[in-house]
């Protein structure tokens, strides 16, 4: 019952927070079905080991939200626990457990999703209970006031108390000018105060529905086998007209911006953003593959530039990554997220990334660096199918954002394509100023003292 | 460097979720020593051509004396440089065969892995860089100032979250002189008195053949294993064995701790000094705490504090056992203005369960998820590898993963009260809330 934090720095302890350009897989084959109500059903099958995960994801997430209503589907998703008719507050969760499975929900900017971990034999158990909070969900008033209030607690926890994902938050809602990504996942918090449970039952009638919803299985099944099972307790449900979709694009020059935000920290952070296409926004274009290439050689290992000059040469940097998603429904933005070196001014730290994006634009890559990013690419699409959730989640991803599941295979092909003259022709012509927003958290004190009762013999050592 | 901590308490968690079906060996761990005395544990899984190695070292930061951050930053400074290759020629050779290699330190054992593609020529230039930074690191004066700077930065971020605060406070309050008292990053006064020769020091006392385990699973054959060892710890000095971790004492009265931050949410826990890894009340307390808090969604204080209240987003009750005895902690956050009903909630929850124990129910209902859901603590090669590791750091039977199904669905009503009333009973607790200044002179 989270939203994924791929905006944060350092985003180590949520699990399935990878970012999907390091998690893609070579030649996998995954099985789909469309049942009669436009129900889309995608099996990969893993043997190894008697395990699954079932995901139900469905196409609406804070990118889908207008002002004054952000954070209803992620809202919504918490609701999504507290029952039906059939199955009254609290039975989902009780039953998955008492059937020996793991399982949450996440939510993003494009897409809401449900999971369930478990021994390959309980999924119609799973099937069953998805099936009937799809369209029968009670939204109670009483369990909407308790929920908004954890929803409130959430959004102190992952934002309001983590200076970094608050940098995070605003800078993306400047990097985003026209683009509903400018909004954050978990909503702004005036609108947590605000949404009503009647907003929340509209928000549910118009986006659950087999049509706009898929299901994604990775394990020790057998596909026909999990159609079959589709068919009996999803088949029955009922289509709904959905809303068109309306193509929305991001500003040709929304201009250079810069984001001073000073808060009480103990650590600067420094985030330089430039607009960049995505495989949705940008169809049949090497430059997303190209972008993420040149992330690679910037920022994507220890012995890549950054790393190499800038974190261990210059110990300038204590960290530095490049976030950037190349599956989205619109475009993106490319991201190099830095925290400076101890006693290090942010702005040396800047200039000194600056440099390095110039001398990427005025000389090519050499043929080694090339090679080693290529080489990875490959090697991480077999790691990653190590993790039948990460196979699940990237299949998820792909399908929500308007691209499918092959795009797992091509993906590694299209990094194989990338030329020395792509990647800098791509610093070229992203990286610049009128696309460029730079962000810098500047910490106020906020130093803990500590008081003790009520033994006040003891002292207590920072 | 802080994401590195967090992935050890990740295998520490998924080792206290382990446990067996059926009657065939779930995994097959072969077990050897290497001439030097070092045990190797080898897992063959052919099924995907990569292969996982662990090497974990008797030295976590239990063993950092008063200079707290001494085993991270010795295990972080591994990787460099060598007696033959620079930090550069390191990171370029992992990278150029596409490797990936860490470097964790928790309170009990210094881990490092390494994940490589099988294929010899993946696999050989890997192992041979991490046979180097193992054998040969030379710990070079500018390298260990410049990690010594990250440290400090790595403290830092912990610092800005209640969450990290309260955690920090607890510890050190809970334990006191114990060794298991600091954080394994250490305080920023400590890390900023280290140097070179506390590296070397410590690295020649502890990373030994006596403190050493090997971890391999994958895609090795049994000629390629016994050479791989060899070459991983073959050679490592046989040299003495760490000592035992001294038993921690309990508190002598209850405490409360109050940590005034700006903050409109309050970070709160509250807990006691719990049991070693070897407990034979082990199993007891993992069912016991699944049904109080240790259950995802599903819990007692979940549905007490969240489901009924809505008072915290994430509320968990856990024993952490180490080699010695670690904490038993509850964790949650809570707006400042619902802080004294949360904590109330939590502890007559709490009370009510050490004097009642659990229902029937909640027994057979704990014991169907804990058993049902063991195939997913060995789904992949990953997940295997830090199962094994487990079961070697702590000297658990080998056949510890097929017997671990029988050892849950034995535990009985009673022996979960008799472990309660043994270790929770009448026991001193602590309690540590990190607040708004303002707000914070009513608690305790």
């Amino acid at each position: 019952m989270s939203y994924l934090t791929l905006r944060r720095l350092r985003a180590g302890f949520w699990c399935l927070a990878l970012l999907l350009s390091s998690s893609i897989f070579a030649q996998v084959t995954v099985q789909s079905k469309t049942l009669g109500n436009g129900l889309t059903i995608y099996v990969k099958e893993d043997h190894r080991a008697p395990v699954l995960i079932s995901e139900v994801w469905y196409k609406v997430g804070s990118s889908y939200e207008s002002m004054g209503n952000t954070g209803i589907s992620h809202l919504l998703e918490h609701m999504m626990f507290d029952g039906t008719p059939t199955y009254g507050p609290g039975v989902f969760s009780r039953s998955i457990a008492e059937n020996g499975g793991q399982e949450n929900a996440f939510t993003y900017d494009d897409f809401t999703a449900y999971y369930q971990e478990l021994a390959a034999d309980k999924l119609p158990m799973a099937f069953q209970l998805e099936s009937d909070r799809m369209r029968h969900l009670s939204l109670t008033p009483e369990e909407f006031n308790k929920e908004i209030k954890v929803v409130r607690e959430e959004r102190r926890w992952r934002v309001d108390n983590n200076p970094l994902a608050k940098m995070g938050e605003q800078f993306f809602s400047q990097a985003y000018v026209a683009l509903p990504y400018h909004n954050p996942t978990v909503g702004w918090p005036a609108d947590l105060y605000n949404i009503t449970v009647e907003d929340l039952r509209a928000w549910y009638q118009r986006w659950y529905a087999p049509n706009n919803a898929f299901i994604v299985v990775v394990g020790d099944v057998k596909a026909d086998d999990v159609f079959a099972l589709a068919e009996k307790y999803f088949g029955a449900l009922k289509p709904m007209t959905l809303p068109s979709a309306k193509p929305q694009l991001e500003l040709s020059n929304p201009g250079q911006r810069r984001l001073n935000l000073k808060i009480p920290a103990e650590v600067p952070v420094l985030m330089m953003g430039y607009s960049a296409p995505t495989i949705m926004s940008d169809k049949n274009s090497i430059d997303p593959y190209a972008l993420d290439v040149l992330g690679s050689i910037l920022a994507g290992s220890d012995s890549a530039r950054l790393q190499q000059n800038l974190v261990r040469h210059q110990a300038l940097a204590s960290s530095i990554d490049i976030n950037y998603e190349l599956y989205k429904r619109f475009s993106s933005v490319w991201v190099i997220e830095a925290v400076p070196q101890k006693n290090v001014d942010i702005n040396t730290l800047e200039k000194a990334i600056r440099s390095q994006i110039q001398t990427l634009q005025q000389k090519p890559v050499s043929s080694e660096e090339l090679e080693k990013v290529k080489k990875n690419a490959i090697a991480n699409a077999i790691y990653q199918q190590d993790d039948i959730s990460n196979l699940a989640q990237a299949i998820g991803t792909l399908t929500a954002t308007g691209s499918d599941w092959s795009e797992l295979n091509h993906y590694v092909t299209q990094i194989q394509k990338v030329s020395a003259a792509d990647v800098q022709r791509v610093a070229q012509q992203y990286l610049v100023g009128n696309q460029e927003i730079v962000g810098i958290l500047t910490p106020l004190p906020s130093k803990a003292n500590t008081v003790e009762t009520p033994n006040p013999g003891e002292s207590y050592v920072h | 460097m802080y994401t590195r901590l967090l992935s050890l308490f990740c295998l520490l968690f998924f080792s206290m979720s382990l446990y067996a079906t059926d009657t065939n060996p779930l995994i097959s761990i072969h077990e050897w020593q290497t001439n030097n005395g070092v045990r190797v544990l080898w897992v063959p899984l052919t099924e995907q051509p990569i292969v996982d190695i662990q090497v974990l070292f008797n030295a976590g930061a239990a063993r950092d004396g008063a200079q707290f951050g001494l085993a991270n930053l010795t295990a972080n400074a591994l990787e460099e440089g060598t007696a033959h290759l620079s930090a550069d020629q390191i990171a370029q050779n992992f990278d150029k065969v596409a490797a990936l290699y860490n470097a964790t330190v928790g309170r009990d054992a210094t881990t490092l892995s390494l994940r490589s593609l099988s294929t010899d020529d993946a696999l050989m230039p890997a192992l041979s860089t991490f046979a180097a930074l193992i054998l040969e690191p030379n710990f070079s004066t500018s390298s260990v100032t410049r990690l010594k700077n990250e440290t400090l930065q790595a403290i830092s971020v912990d610092e800005q979250s209640p969450d990290g605060i309260a955690s920090r406070t607890f510890y050190q309050n809970l334990y006191g002189t114990h060794p298991y008292a600091h954080h394994p990053l250490g305080n920023a006064n400590t890390v900023s008195t280290l140097n070179r020769e506390n590296l070397q020091n410590f690295y020649r006392q502890y990373y030994n053949a006596e403190n050493a385990l090997l971890v391999i699973v994958g895609n090795v054959d049994e000629n390629k294993v016994h050479t791989i060892a060899q070459q991983l710890v073959g050679t490592l000095p046989k040299g003495t064995k760490a000592p035992a971790i001294p038993v921690p004492t309990d508190l002598s009265n209850n405490k409360n701790i109050t940590v005034p931050f700006p903050t409109t949410q309050s970070s709160i826990r509250i807990g006691t000094i719990g049991i070693s890894r070897l407990d034979p009340d082990f199993y007891s307390l993992y069912v016991a705490n699944y049904i109080l808090g240790g259950g995802p969604l599903v819990s007692r204080l979940f549905e007490e504090v969240r489901d009924k209240q809505g008072l915290t987003y994430s509320i968990v009750s856990s024993f952490v056992p180490l080699q010695e005895k670690g904490p038993f902690v509850i964790g949650l956050q809570t707006q400042n203005a619902s802080r004294e009903k949360a904590i109330q909630t939590v502890n007559s929850t709490l009370d009510q369960f050490i004097a009642q124990g659990a229902t029937a129910n909640e027994l057979t209902l704990a014991q169907k998820n804990i058993i049902g859901s063991f195939p997913l603590a060995l789904s992949g090669n990953a997940n295997i590898s830090n199962a094994v590791a487990s079961i070697g750091f702590y000297h658990l039977p080998l056949d510890y993963l097929d017997q671990y199904r029988n050892h849950i669905s034995g535990v009985t009503l009673n022996d979960m009260q008799q472990a309660i009333n043994h270790h929770l009973k009448g026991k001193s607790f602590l309690s540590v809330v990190v607040t708004e200044e303002s707000e914070a002179s009513s608690h305790g």
